[in-house]
C-alpha cells in the first residue's frame, strides 16, 4: 500500500482514506446493532461501539497492507 | 457493672451506625450533584490536554485551536457532544471550501472579497436562525470559518490553502479527542434523559386532562401548562436528535417518538378546544350541557389514572390502553343515550348545537387519546417497528422561526462584517482582524440563541476575566516551565476553575468564555513566544470584538430577535392564513407543530413574569389552534360534497372571509368573517332540515355545522377581537402613507 495517495494533486495519507471507508462500514454495522438490539446485551455501549470501529479500521488496514 | 457496660456499648454501636448512615447519605448526595459536575470537569480537562498533546506531537501551527474545540463541544451528555462535534466538523469543512473559493475568485481585491464574505456569512447566519437546533451551529460555523481563513489571507493569498488544511486538521483532532473522552469515559447518555422526558410528557398530558375533567384547574394554570407543554415537546425533539448519535436503539425508534409527540399534541389540542367550549358555557351560566357531559368525563378520567397517578412507564400504560379501548367500544351507545336524554330536557337550539359540538369533540378526543396511549405503550415493546396494518404517515416536529427574524439576523451579521472589515482595513491595527472575527462569530451565535444579550454579556465577562489570569500564567509561570507535564500543571488550576464554572447553568457562558480566552491568549506552542505587546493587543481586540457584537445587536434591527412577541404574533396569523388557502399535504401536522414551536419560542423569550401583551399572544395562539382544526375539518368536508351543493358554496365563502381576516386584521374584516360564519351556518341548517334521510350527506352537514359553531365561538373570543397588533399595523401603515405623501 502506498503511504500517500494523490487526490486532485493533493497528497493525502492513504490511512485517511481507509479510515473514512471503515467509518462508513461502521455506521452500517452500528445501525444493524441498534436495530437488532445488540446494545441491550452490552455493558458499556459506547466503548463497545468504539472498539468495533477500531477493529474494523485495523482489519481493513491490515487487509490492504 | 456489666449491664452498664453493655448498654454503653449498645449506645456506642447505634451511634456508630447513625454516623455511618448519615455519612453514606452525604456521600451519595455529593456524588449525585457535585460528583457529576466534577466528572464533567475532569473529562473536559483530560480531553483538552489530550488534544493539545497530539497537536504538539504532530507539530501543528496553532495547537490551541484543538484545545479550544474541546471546550466548545464539551456538553454534559455524550449524545449532545457527538451531535455538536459532527456539525462542527461539517461546518468547518464547508467553510474552508467556501473560503478557498472566495479567495480564489477575488485574490487581492479586498472590496469584492469583503462583499462575497458578507453575503456568505449572511446566508449562513440566516439559515442558523431559521433552524435553531444543533444544525444551526453548523451553519454559523460554515459562515465564520470562511472569515477566519479568508480575512488573514488577504495579504498572503498563496497561503490560504495551508491555512485551511491546518484549520481542518486542528479542529478534527480536537473533535476526535472530545468525542472519545465524552463517549467512552463515564458517559452520560442522552437516551436515558430522553426516556425521562417521554415519561414526563405523558404524565403531564394525562394529569392535565384528568385535572381539567375533574374541574380543578384554573385558566391561568392552563395557560402556564400550555407553555410548559410546548417547551417539553420541543425538548423531546431536540433530545431525540441528540440521542440519534449515541450507541443504542433510539435511532430505530425515531419513528415511534415522532408518532408519540404528534399524537400528544393533537390530543391535547382537541381536549383544550372541548375544555374551552365548556368554560365559555359556564361563564354564560348555561350549565345544562356541561352537566350532561359530566358522566362521560367521570368515566374517562377514572381510567386515565392507575392507583391515583398516571402510568409511570410505557409498559404500565398497557393497562390504561386496555381500559380506554373498552370504553371506546361502549362509546357510541353511551353517546346515543346521552343525546336522547338531553333532547328530553327540551333544550334551546343553541344548547342543542353546543351539545352536538361537545359530543363530537369528545368522541374525537377519545380516539386521539387512545392513539396517544397506544403510541406510548408501543415504546415499551422490544420490536421497534410500527405495528403492521397501520398506514399512518408520521412526520417529524418541524421548527419555524418567523422568516423575518432569520432574514434580519443574516442582514445583521453581513453588515457587521462589512462595516468592521472596512474599518479594520482603514485602521491599520494589526490585531483588529481578531476583533472583526470575534464580532462576526458572536453575531452569528447569538442570532440562533433564545437570549442573545445574555450570551454576549456572559462571554464578554468571561473573556475580560480571563485576561489578567492568562497574563499571570503566561509571563510569571510558563516562562519557568520545562516539558509538557509542567505545562499541564501551570494551566490546570485556571482551566479547572473555568470548566467548573461552566457546569452552573446560570453562569455557563462565563465559564466557557473564560476557558476559550485563556487557551487563546496563552497560545501554547512548541516554540513558545513571549510578547507582552502582542498579548495586550490581542486580548484587547478580542474583548473589543465582543463589545462590537453587542453593539451591532443593539443597533442593527434590535427588535428582530428570537422570541420577539410581535413577530411571533404575526407568524401565527400567517400560519392561520396558510391553513385557509394552502393545498399542501400534511397541513394539519405542519400547522400543529409550527404553532407549538412558536409557543415554545414565546416561552423561551419570557424573562421573569409574563406581561399582558405576551399573554394576549399566548391566548391568540391557543385560539388559533382551535380554529385551525375546525377550518381544516371544514375544508376536508367540503371536498366530499359536490361542488354545486349550496352548503359547499357557503363554506367556501366563509373560509374566504376568514382568510381575508387572517391576512389583514381589522374590525371590519372581523365582522365580515363572523357574518359569513353565521350565514354559512344558516344555509347548513336549512340544508340539514331538507335532507332528512340518514344518508352520508346529513352526517357531513352535521359535522360541518359543529365546526362552524366552533369557529364562530372562537372568533368571538376576546383573544382574537381586540388585537393590539392590528392597531399597531394600521397605525404603522397610516404613518407610512403620510410619509409617502
Amino acid at each position: 500500500m502506498p503511504r500517500e495517495i494523490a487526490v486532485f494533486g493533493i497528497l493525502m495519507p492513504s490511512l485517511l482514506a481507509v479510515f473514512l471507508v471503515s467509518a462508513a462500514i461502521h455506521v452500517g454495522i452500528d445501525w444493524l446493532c441498534g436495530h437488532f438490539g445488540v446494545y441491550r446485551h452490552v455493558w458499556h455501549r459506547s466503548l463497545f461501539r468504539l472498539c468495533l470501529l477500531i477493529c474494523i479500521f485495523g482489519a481493513v488496514a491490515l487487509l490492504i497492507y | 457493672m456489666s449491664s452498664i457496660d453493655q448498654s454503653s456499648q449498645r449506645v456506642q454501636a447505634s451511634w456508630h451506625r447513625h454516623v455511618r448512615r448519615s455519612l453514606k447519605r452525604v456521600a451519595q448526595d455529593w456524588i449525585g450533584t457535585e460528583g457529576q459536575r466534577w466528572i464533567f470537569v475532569l473529562k473536559t480537562v483530560i480531553a483538552a490536554f489530550l488534544a493539545l498533546w497530539i497537536a504538539f506531537r504532530l507539530g501543528f501551527d496553532s495547537p490551541r485551536s484543538a484545545m479550544m474545540t474541546v471546550f466548545i463541544v464539551a456538553l454534559p451528555s455524550s449524545g449532545m457532544a457527538l451531535e455538536k462535534s459532527i456539525y462542527r466538523l461539517l461546518g468547518t469543512l464547508v467553510g474552508c471550501a467556501v473560503s478557498l473559493g472566495i479567495v480564489g475568485l477575488f485574490p487581492q481585491q479586498p472590496m469584492l472579497l469583503f462583499l462575497a464574505l458578507a453575503l456568505w456569512v449572511g446566508v449562513c447566519t440566516g439559515g442558523s436562525a431559521l433552524l435553531r437546533n444543533a444544525r444551526s451551529y453548523g451553519f454559523v460555523l460554515a459562515g465564520y470559518t470562511a472569515c477566519m481563513i479568508a480575512l488573514p489571507a488577504i495579504n498572503a493569498p498563496l497561503n490560504v490553502f495551508e491555512f485551511a488544511v491546518s484549520r481542518v486538521t486542528e479542529i478534527t483532532v480536537g473533535i476526535l479527542c472530545a468525542a472519545f473522552v465524552s463517549d467512552a469515559i463515564f458517559p452520560r447518555h442522552q437516551s436515558d434523559q430522553l426516556v425521562q422526558a417521554v415519561r414526563g410528557l405523558y404524565r403531564n398530558v394525562v394529569q392535565l386532562c384528568h385535572d381539567a375533567m375533574q374541574g380543578s384547574i384554573t385558566d391561568a394554570q392552563m395557560e402556564k401548562l400550555h407553555l410548559q407543554f410546548a417547551a417539553e415537546v420541543a425538548a423531546l425533539e431536540s433530545g431525540r436528535a441528540a440521542s440519534w448519535f449515541e450507541a443504542g436503539d433510539v435511532r430505530t425508534r425515531s419513528h415511534q417518538l415522532h408518532a408519540f409527540n404528534s399524537s400528544a399534541m393533537v390530543a391535547l389540542t382537541t381536549f383544550h378546544t372541548l375544555h374551552r367550549l365548556m368554560q365559555r358555557l359556564r361563564v354564560q351560566d348555561d350549565l345544562l350541557v356541561p352537566q350532561q357531559m359530566l358522566p362521560l368525563y367521570r368515566d374517562l378520567s377514572q381510567v386515565l389514572l392507575i392507583e391515583g397517578q398516571p402510568a409511570r412507564h410505557a409498559a404500565e400504560a398497557g393497562t390504561t390502553r386496555i381500559h380506554i379501548a373498552a370504553l371506546s367500544e361502549e362509546l357510541p351507545r353511551k353517546l346515543a343515550e346521552l343525546r336522547d336524554e338531553f333532547l328530553r330536557q327540551s333544550p334551546t337550539p343553541e344548547q342543542k348545537l353546543a351539545m352536538e359540538t361537545a359530543l363530537e369533540l369528545f368522541q374525537r378526543f377519545h380516539d386521539e387519546l387512545l392513539q396517544m396511549v397506544s403510541d406510548y405503550h408501543a415504546l415499551s415493546g422490544r420490536l421497534s417497528l410500527i405495528p403492521a396494518g397501520e398506514q399512518r404517515k408520521i412526520l417529524s416536529y418541524s421548527p419555524s422561526t418567523p422568516p423575518m427574524i432569520a432574514l434580519a439576523s443574516g442582514l445583521r451579521s453581513a453588515s457587521a462584517l462589512l462595516i468592521l472589515a472596512l474599518a479594520w482595513y482603514a485602521l491599520n491595527w494589526p490585531s483588529a482582524v481578531g476583533a472583526v472575527i470575534i464580532a462576526v462569530i458572536f453575531c452569528g451565535l447569538a442570532s440562533s440563541s433564545p437570549d442573545p444579550d445574555g450570551l454576549i454579556r456572559q462571554t464578554t465577562f468571561g473573556f475580560a476575566l480571563a485576561v489578567p489570569f492568562a497574563f499571570f500564567c503566561a509571563f510569571f509561570m510558563l516562562n519557568h516551565v520545562e516539558g509538557y507535564l509542567m505545562l499541564i500543571l501551570a494551566m490546570l488550576p485556571f482551566l479547572l476553575a473555568g470548566a467548573y464554572l461552566s457546569t452552573w447553568k446560570k453562569v455557563a457562558g462565563i465559564g466557557i468564555g473564560f476557558n476559550l480566552m485563556f487557551a487563546q491568549m496563552i497560545a501554547p506552542e512548541n516554540m513558545m513566544r513571549f510578547n507582552v505587546a502582542s498579548f495586550l493587543n490581542d486580548s484587547m481586540a478580542q474583548v473589543i470584538g465582543l463589545i462590537l457584537a453587542a453593539l451591532m445587536f443593539a443597533l442593527i434591527l434590535p427588535e428582530h430577535r428570537q422570541g420577539s412577541r410581535r413577530h411571533i404574533a404575526r407568524a401565527l396569523w400567517e400560519q392561520a392564513w396558510q391553513l385557509c388557502v394552502s393545498n399542501k399535504p400534511n397541513l394539519r401536522h405542519q400547522f400543529e407543530s409550527r404553532v407549538r414551536d412558536l409557543l415554545n419560542q414565546l416561552n423561551m423569550g419570557i424573562r421573569g413574569t409574563t406581561d399582558a401583551a405576551t399573554r394576549q399572544t399566548l391566548n391568540q395562539a391557543i385560539t388559533l389552534l382551535e380554529i385551525g382544526h375546525a377550518i381544516l375539518d371544514l375544508r376536508d368536508l367540503r371536498t366530499r360534497l359536490s361542488p354545486n351543493h349550496p352548503a359547499a358554496k357557503a363554506k367556501e365563502a366563509c373560509i374566504d372571509r376568514l382568510a381575508d381576516y387572517f391576512r389583514e386584521r381589522s374590525s371590519a374584516r372581523h365582522a365580515k368573517a363572523v357574518a359569513a360564519t353565521e350565514a354559512a351556518g344558516k344555509v347548513l341548517r336549512d340544508e340539514l332540515t331538507r335532507t332528512e334521510d340518514a344518508s352520508g350527506d346529513a352526517w357531513i352537514l352535521q359535522r360541518a355545522l359543529t365546526n362552524l359553531h366552533m369557529i364562530h365561538t372562537s372568533l368571538l373570543d376576546s383573544a382574537l377581537q381586540t388585537s393590539d397588533t392590528s392597531a399597531y399595523f394600521s397605525g404603522f401603515s397610516d404613518k407610512e402613507a403620510n410619509h409617502a405623501a
